[in-house]
């Protein structure tokens, strides 16, 4: 009686399983878990090879780093957080917050990609745009030393210009 | 048979005085999709709260690239890998929980929880490993920090101010999360107790509790999972 009042319930209610239901269940938790296992060496191996040896642009170790986290946590919303089994409003619901995550995120960007900001200065003391990798800097020249400079990350020698002032 | 249809357990007792479903719900459906929906509103303020500081973190990094980059190279990333081993683990056996829950097997689902339970404990165990080792390497700003850091080989490595900003981040989210854990923590050995109870397996199909608390569980590896490449693993 209630139940036909509610439409789209029907799904988040469980029956008892039968043995194979139950069976199916487990294993896809298994092949979920072998497969976070798979990626999560993925993302230490990742790390260690500097793809901007062999591929152009600056992006590539964080934009595969970032790739993988994102396949993980979509693996555990899916199957461990039941979303792609529950009802399609929980799906919404769900969708609705990373909405939500990324217009936070756009409105950031948009803000700190295209405004030049007094508080942080360069070395010089002009004000300057967020730093994106490998984008040169479109206001006044770079400031030196403080961009990446890949294969020199070993402990540095003080030199007087990095030296602490206490 | 359990659960053989809703009026058959209408109004049924749980313990004393539970009813199930509760007098505001229409049935068991209605109550387990409010119970759902009601926890993943909260998460997903949880999940703008735990963003909103990735951004930050993003944002500094990308004004202080190469200091960023130093740090997270000298995170441990052995522990970090160890304790994305040890989360991922749990949010299986937690999802195992939940599924034996579901089929009103009480022994595997107080196993399943105590396992979660213990996992948890251990991610803990190493977090407070790592902000020991960072305390006694002189790297908590505020509390022990000296620029210049005696490196594994002996060398003095001079850190740049913009590294405290870095281990600031580290200790404010890495901390965060390991509040999240706590909580759940806390809830977990309740949760833990009832089903000892048998409260979760009485055959009218009312786990609710277990469900949620998984969501909230899982939610927690997943913000680890981000966390642990930001962290530990940006090195170029």
């Amino acid at each position: 009686m209630g139940q036909s009042q509610i439409q789209g319930t029907s799904q988040i209610h469980d029956q008892v399983l039968t043995h194979p239901e139950h069976e199916s269940h487990v294993k896809t938790y298994v092949i979920v878990f072998a497969l976070l296992m798979v990626l999560l060496l993925m993302t230490i191996g990742a790390a260690f090879i500097d793809f901007h040896k062999f591929l152009p642009g600056n992006f590539w170790n964080l934009g595969i780093a970032a790739t993988i986290a994102i396949t993980k946590g979509v693996l555990i919303i899916l199957f461990f957080m039941h979303v792609k089994t529950g009802p399609r409003r929980i799906v919404v619901f769900a969708m609705g917050g990373f909405l939500w995550l990324l217009l936070m995120i756009g409105l950031f960007m948009a803000d700190y990609t295209t405004r030049k900001d007094p508080l942080y200065p360069n070395n010089k003391g002009e004000p300057r745009y967020i730093h994106f990798p490998g984008k040169p800097l479109p206001g006044p020249t770079p400031p030196t030393g403080d961009t990446p400079q890949h294969g020199s990350h070993g402990p540095a020698e003080p030199t007087p210009a990095n030296k602490p002032s206490h | 048979m359990p659960h053989a249809g809703l009026e058959h357990h209408h109004q049924m007792t749980i313990l004393e005085n539970d009813t199930y479903p509760a007098e505001q719900f229409e049935d068991v459906d209605q109550q387990r999709l409010t119970v759902t929906m009601g926890m993943w509103a909260f998460l997903i303020t949880e999940i703008l709260f735990i963003g909103a500081i990735f951004v930050c973190f993003f944002i500094y990094r990308s004004r202080w690239m190469e200091t960023f980059t130093e740090a997270g190279m000298m995170m441990a990333w052995p522990l970090g890998m160890l304790n994305t081993f040890i989360l991922l683990t749990s949010s299986f056996t937690m999802v195992l929980g939940v599924h034996y829950a579901r089929i009103n097997d009480k022994k595997k689902l107080v196993q399943m929880l105590i396992v979660t339970g213990l996992l948890g404990f251990a991610f803990f165990g190493v977090k407070c490993f790592e902000y020991y080792t960072e305390y006694k390497h002189e790297l908590v700003p505020g509390l022990n920090f000296n620029p210049n850091h005696k490196a594994a080989d002996g060398t003095i490595h001079v850190l740049k101010p913009e590294f405290q900003l870095y281990m600031t981040f580290y200790f404010a989210m890495t901390g965060l999360h390991a509040l999240h854990m706590l909580g759940g923590l806390a809830v977990l050995v309740v949760i833990t107790w009832y089903a000892h109870k048998g409260k979760y397996t009485s055959g009218n199909g009312y786990y609710n509790p277990v469900e949620i608390f998984g969501l909230y569980w899982h939610f927690v590896d997943l913000v680890w999972v981000f966390l642990f490449p930001t962290l530990y693993l940006l090195r170029y």
